[in-house]
């Protein structure tokens, strides 16, 4: 469906963007994604997948755990695919004309001329709902890999789509800046995949996942052996190439640029998609992962991501730095090889989607209540902390919505992030790894004093009144509105009637652990 | 890893792991195309829902949009609709119906003398290959579109033609 959905809009989009904005692309897009996710819950049989079935001859393997999470970065996706331009106020572009443009007003007869404003809405981010739907494909496709060729091209597609994304907004430096950072660091991590993947398959002349797996497993003690060490040095660097895509530290140092150079509807898609992906991939075959590197960069993202986030004022820096620690505890719970490493880790995963998706959207929408003569970029109107001063007194719902995400996620009970980080430590403490859990909660304690200055400055009184009269807040969009209330109630919900979460990760752990 | 050789446990019986295009169309249920119908119209309506919510467009950028969003349902409701069939050939759903019908097929092939699944036009290595690239394709149908258009002899439907080859 995604295939049919790119190849449609490669030949729709020329054809018809006279006509079509870029509101209605991502629409279609969005239903795209929603058909994408309906196919695969049209699968979803707990029986026949939980052992895993081969499929496209053997390229790509299926299971309870691919599918659940292939429906969930769907639903994920078209949710992020619902912020439309319009949002953002990308109508404000019609005011500033590229080169390009003041080029062709100059040549185009009046006839022509009438459709330009449309062209003119539509240039900068009119590819944007095509380039997700590319990275979706490659992010489905990462998932259920079962070869080296089809991981590092799935990863490639995701990651070329990426790149493009970052520097879509071409009038912004910093946007192209760190599009261009993200380009030859993101390509240097593809060289590192590429060199672990050539050694492993040089050293064994296997391709194939499952294969690697037996013989991995049928070697198991004889690692010294000289020619198996090989592997070992293969799936150190695979792995390093891998923590260096999801900005991992110490691989992290791209990250906040990159997080914070980008429009923020950008941003809301490189913080948590393609982290999903490569994390899931990692589940999916933990026997290519080297865990004594997971607990290593685990520990370090934890520190950093907390610390340095410290020091922070620019709003989408300090949440790079929070995605780093967060990062830093999915690869802790990922590292231990039991069911119950696998089940927080799942947890973990969906948990932080969940509230970040939600954080960034508040960030959008209360991006619209700002006075369009107070931003310095209409693609990212909040940029820095003190913007959010006193926005309590113009959307108390929205702020506290936000407060309660940031509690969330500074694992604040009952709210759904206290499940997922008492679930972290209570499976290092069941390992005896006393010292990480430690470090959890000390560096939990240390993030959650700049969750806490995000949250006091929204409810400080606003001194420079750059903030547009709340019946100017009626241009917020309905529909993001709503997600935004459905995602908090989850949120703080989710304790009363846990039951459906848990059993069904308890049962993809225990068919991804046991089959 | 082989796809052709693979196992697969499942409620009911299996009729065909690897049907042709032309059989999963020709079993489809009413129900099935009841629901592509239901998907073509669905398409287009989500689209004028959120129209209503949050306008976006002037009338005629909705009407061409209406038709891609159409076009977009046809298709997504083709696609859940041949995977509805697949999984009863599969024996993942109930598919007493199915498994009555071909054996009356399968019957009726052999007593006519034809090959119960199709006369194969490859060599035996291609059909491996094409078995081993179709053969519960449907799974991923999200992303990529795959169907079995060649005549192949692994179908893996143990219990189900009463002579036929398996």
């Amino acid at each position: 469906m995604l295939l049919l959905g790119i190849i449609t809009l490669v030949m729709t989009i020329p054809l018809a963007s006279t006509y079509l904005s870029t509101i209605l692309i991502h629409r279609i897009a969005f239903l795209v994604l929603l058909f994408s996710g309906l196919l695969t819950y049209n699968t979803l049989y707990v029986t026949p997948l939980s052992s895993g079935i081969g499929i496209l001859g053997g390229l790509f393997q299926t299971t309870l755990l691919s599918h659940s999470l292939e429906i969930f970065i769907l639903i994920l996706g078209s949710i992020i695919l619902l912020i439309t331009p319009s949002d953002e106020k990308i109508k404000d572009l019609n005011k500033t004309t590229t080169n390009m443009f003041n080029y062709w007003d100059n040549l185009v007869s009046n006839s022509v001329k009438k459709f330009l404003p449309i062209v003119k809405n539509n240039t900068q981010l009119i590819d944007y709902p095509l380039i997700v739907l590319f990275t979706t494909l490659g992010m489905i496709s990462l998932i259920s890999s079962s070869d080296l060729i089809i991981m590092f091209l799935s990863i490639e597609t995701q990651s070329f789509a990426l790149y493009i994304l970052a520097t879509m907004n071409r009038n912004s430096e910093s946007a192209v800046a760190a599009g261009l950072k993200y380009f030859l660091l993101g390509g240097l991590s593809s060289c590192f995949i590429l060199l672990g993947s050539s050694l492993i398959y040089s050293y064994t002349g296997l391709t194939n996942f499952e294969s690697l797996n037996i013989l991995q497993s049928v070697i198991g003690q004889s690692f010294e052996e000289n020619s198996y060490n090989y592997l070992a040095i293969g799936t150190l660097i695979l792995t390093i190439g891998l923590l260096f895509k999801i900005g991992a530290a110490p691989l992290h140092s791209w990250a906040p640029d990159v997080y914070d150079g980008v429009p923020t509807i950008v941003t809301t898609w490189l913080t948590i998609m393609p982290k999903l992906s490569i994390l899931i991939f990692f589940i999916m075959n933990n026997f290519l992962i080297d865990s004594n590197l997971l607990m290593i960069s685990a520990l370090l993202s934890l520190l950093l991501g907390s610390i340095t986030g410290l020091a922070q004022y620019k709003i989408k820096r300090l949440l790079a730095y929070s995605t780093i620690s967060h990062v830093g505890l999915i690869l802790l719970a990922l590292s231990y090889d039991t069911i119950n490493g696998l089940e927080s880790t799942l947890f973990y995963i969906t948990q932080y989607s969940i509230t970040s998706l939600n954080i960034f959207l508040i960030l959008i929408l209360l991006g619209n209540t700002l006075d369009k003569n107070s931003i310095t970029s209409i693609y990212s109107p909040i940029q820095y902390i003190s913007q959010l001063r006193g926005k309590f007194y113009y959307n108390p719902a929205l702020s506290i919505a936000f407060s309660l995400s940031l509690f969330s996620m500074s694992g604040i009970p009952p709210l759904i992030g206290f499940f997922g980080k008492y679930f972290v430590i209570n499976t290092a403490l069941m390992n005896g790894n006393y010292f990480l859990s430690l470090v959890i909660v000390i560096t939990s304690v240390i993030s959650t004093v700049y969750y806490l200055q995000i949250i006091k400055t929204l409810f400080l009184p606003d001194t420079n009144n750059n903030t547009i009269s709340i019946s100017g807040s009626n241009n917020l969009s309905p529909i993001l509105v709503y997600i935004v209330a459905i995602l908090t109630l989850f949120i703080i919900f989710f304790m009363i009637y846990p039951t459906p979460i848990l059993n069904s990760i308890h049962m993809i752990a225990t068919t991804q652990y046991y089959c | 890893m082989s796809t052709a050789e693979q196992y697969i446990r499942t409620e009911h019986p299996v009729i065909d792991s690897d049907p042709h295009f032309t059989r999963v169309v020709r079993y489809m249920r009413g129900s099935d195309v009841a629901a592509w119908g239901g998907l073509t119209v669905g398409a287009p309506a989500i689209l004028l829902a959120l129209e209503r919510v949050r306008p976006g467009a002037g009338p005629k950028g909705i009407n061409v949009a209406l038709g891609i969003a159409t076009a977009f349902g046809f298709m997504g409701g083709f696609l859940y609709s041949y995977q509805k069939s697949s999984l009863r050939f599969w024996g993942w759903e109930e598919n007493a119906r199915e498994l009555a019908k071909n054996r009356v097929e399968m019957d009726a092939r052999i007593a006519a003398g034809l090959e119960p699944y199709g006369k194969p036009t490859m060599d035996e290595g291609a059909q491996g290959v094409a078995a081993r690239n179709s053969k519960y394709a449907a799974l991923k149908f999200s992303a990529i579109p795959w169907f079995n258009t060649t005549n192949h002899k692994y179908h893996l439907a143990e219990n189900t033609a009463s002579k036929g080859e398996n």
